[in-house]
C-alpha cells in the first residue's frame, strides 16, 4: 500500500477473543497506542480451535506437553506483566475438557457473538475500547459466568456502543455480513511474508511478529522506520 | 555471570528435535519453515548478537527439499559433536557452558567449516583435543545414553523443547522466557554478586 510519508505508521493486529496471550498483551498495546504516533488496526479472527477443529487434538498427540505447558505459561506471563488473569468461565469455545474435540460451528454461539461484535466494533473505530471493556471483563478474574445476566451487554455499553442493537444486528439480522468481515481478516492475515496465522500476530509492511513476547521487537522495528512519540 | 554463586547453571545437551523425533518436527505448522528463519535472524539483530546466517555445514545432514535426516552413516558430524558434548557435560561440567559458547560462536558467527575448529575449541578449554575426541568416539553409546537421560528429564519438566530453563521443576521454555526465569529466581532469593573490590 502506498501512503504519504507523513502518514502515521500502521500495524495490523490479528486477535482471537479466546486467546490468553492476546489478553495478556492488551495493556501493552493500549499503552503503545497512547504513547506513539501509530495506527493500530484491530482485526479479530476466529480462534484456531474454530478455524481448524483438529488443531488441539493433533498437537496433543505429537506434542503432549503443549497444552499443559500453556496453562503454566499463561498464568505466569500474566503475573510477570502485572495483568490480573483467570481463564474465562465459561470457555468461549465449546470443547471437551483439556482442549479435546470441538463442537460444530453452528453450536458455538458464544464465540460467534464475541468475534462478530468485536469485528463490528472495529468497523466503527471502537475496537480498542471494546477490547478494553469486554476482554478485561472476561479475563481479569472478577466475573464468573461472563455470558450470564448483563455482563457482556454492560461491557459493550461501557465502550460507547448500543449493545442490544449490536447483538441483535450480528446474531439475528446480518450474521453473515460479520462472518464475511472476519473471514476477510483471516484471508488478510495469511498474506504476511511467512503466512503465519497464530495470534496475537502483528504485521508491519507484511512482516509478521508473532506473540506477546515479540512486542518489543515490533517497537524496535517501528523505530527503525521513524516511529515517534505523540506530541514530539 | 552477574549473579551470586548461589546460582548454579547446569548445561545439559539435548539432540535436535529433527534427530530425536522427526515426526514432531515435520508435523509442526507449515508457516514455521518460513517464520522461524525470519524470527531468529531478527532476534539476533535485536539482541545485537553477531549473526551470519544458519551454520555451514549443518550439524545434521538432511536430504531433499523436505529436509528429512540423512541415514546414520552420513551423520558423522552430529555424532562427533554430541558425543563430545555429553563427555564434557558428564566429566567436565564446569566447562560445558564454555564449550557451548565457543561452538556457537563459530557455528553462527560465520566460520565456514566450523568443525575444523573443534580441536582448537577443546584446546581453549584446557582439554587434550585428540584424547578427548578418541574417548568420545570409542564410547559413543555411553555418551548418547547421557543425552537420552537429559531428554527424558527435560520432558519430565513439562516441556520438551529447547532452550528450556528448569528451576525447581518449573520449565521456562524459549530464549524469550529468560526474563521470566530471572524474575522467578529473584522471588526465590537470587542476588547479584558483590561488586569487584580493589
Amino acid at each position: 500500500m502506498i501512503t504519504s510519508k507523513d502518514a502515521p505508521l500502521e500495524v495490523d493486529v490479528f486477535w482471537s477473543m479466546r486467546s490468553p496471550y492476546c489478553y495478556i498483551s492488551l495493556d501493552r498495546i493500549l499503552d503503545m497506542r497512547e504513547k506513539y504516533d501509530l495506527k493500530m488496526n484491530f482485526r479479530p479472527v476466529y480462534p484456531i480451535a474454530i478455524r481448524d477443529t483438529a488443531f488441539f487434538t493433533g498437537i496433543s498427540k505429537y506434542m503432549g506437553y503443549r497444552v499443559p505447558y500453556q496453562g503454566i505459561d499463561t498464568l505466569r506471563s500474566a503475573q510477570f506483566s502485572n495483568v490480573p488473569y483467570a481463564y474465562p468461565d465459561p470457555d468461549p469455545v465449546i470443547q471437551e475438557p483439556d482442549f479435546g474435540p470441538v463442537k460444530p460451528f453452528k453450536d458455538q454461539v458464544l464465540i460467534q457473538k464475541l468475534t462478530r461484535t468485536a469485528v463490528a466494533a472495529a468497523q466503527t473505530d471502537k475496537g480498542w475500547e471494546y477490547l478494553n471493556q469486554v476482554s478485561r471483563m472476561m479475563w481479569n478474574g472478577m466475573v464468573r459466568g461472563w455470558d450470564q445476566g448483563t455482563h457482556l451487554r454492560d461491557a459493550i455499553e461501557r465502550a460507547g456502543i448500543d449493545a442490544d442493537a449490536l447483538i441483535d444486528e450480528v446474531m439475528n439480522k446480518n450474521p453473515k455480513k460479520y462472518d464475511d468481515l472476519i473471514e476477510a481478516n483471516q484471508a488478510l492475515q495469511k498474506k504476511n511474508l511467512a503466512g503465519h496465522t497464530g495470534v496475537p500476530l502483528f504485521t508491519f509492511n507484511d512482516e509478521p511478529f508473532f506473540g506477546q513476547d515479540r512486542i518489543d521487537q515490533l517497537v524496535w522495528r517501528l523505530k527503525q522506520f521513524g516511529l515517534t512519540e505523540r506530541g514530539e | 555471570m552477574q549473579w551470586d554463586d548461589h546460582l548454579k547453571v547446569n548445561v545439559r545437551f539435548i539432540r535436535p528435535i529433527l534427530m530425536r523425533d522427526p515426526e514432531m518436527f515435520f508435523k509442526s505448522t507449515d508457516y514455521r519453515y518460513l517464520y522461524d528463519p525470519m524470527d531468529m535472524g531478527r532476534q539476533a539483530q535485536f539482541l545485537e548478537l553477531p549473526w551470519r546466517g544458519y551454520m555451514v555445514p549443518d550439524l545434521c545432514k538432511t536430504v531433499g527439499n523436505a529436509g528429512t535426516p540423512a541415514p546414520k552413516d552420513e551423520q558423522g558430524l552430529f555424532y562427533r559433536v554430541y558425543s563430545i558434548s555429553a563427555l564434557i557435560q558428564s566429566e567436565h561440567p564446569d566447562k560445558a557452558m564454555g564449550w557451548a559458547r565457543r561452538m556457537f560462536r563459530n557455528m553462527y558467527g560465520g566460520v565456514n567449516n566450523w568443525q575444523d575448529l573443534i580441536p582448537e575449541v577443546l584446546g581453549e578449554l584446557g582439554l587434550a583435543a585428540e584424547a578427548t575426541e578418541k574417548k568420545a568416539k570409542e564410547n559413543e553409546a555411553h555418551y548418547f545414553s547421557i543425552l537420552e537421560q537429559n531428554e527424558a528429564d527435560n520432558h519430565t519438566s513439562g516441556h520438551g523443547g529447547v532452550p528450556n530453563g528448569i528451576f525447581r521443576g518449573e520449565p521456562f521454555w524459549g530464549h524469550d522466557r529468560i526474563d521470566t526465569l530471572v524474575w522467578r529466581l529473584k522471588q526465590n532469593g537470587l542476588t547479584k554478586r558483590w561488586p569487584q573490590l580493589d
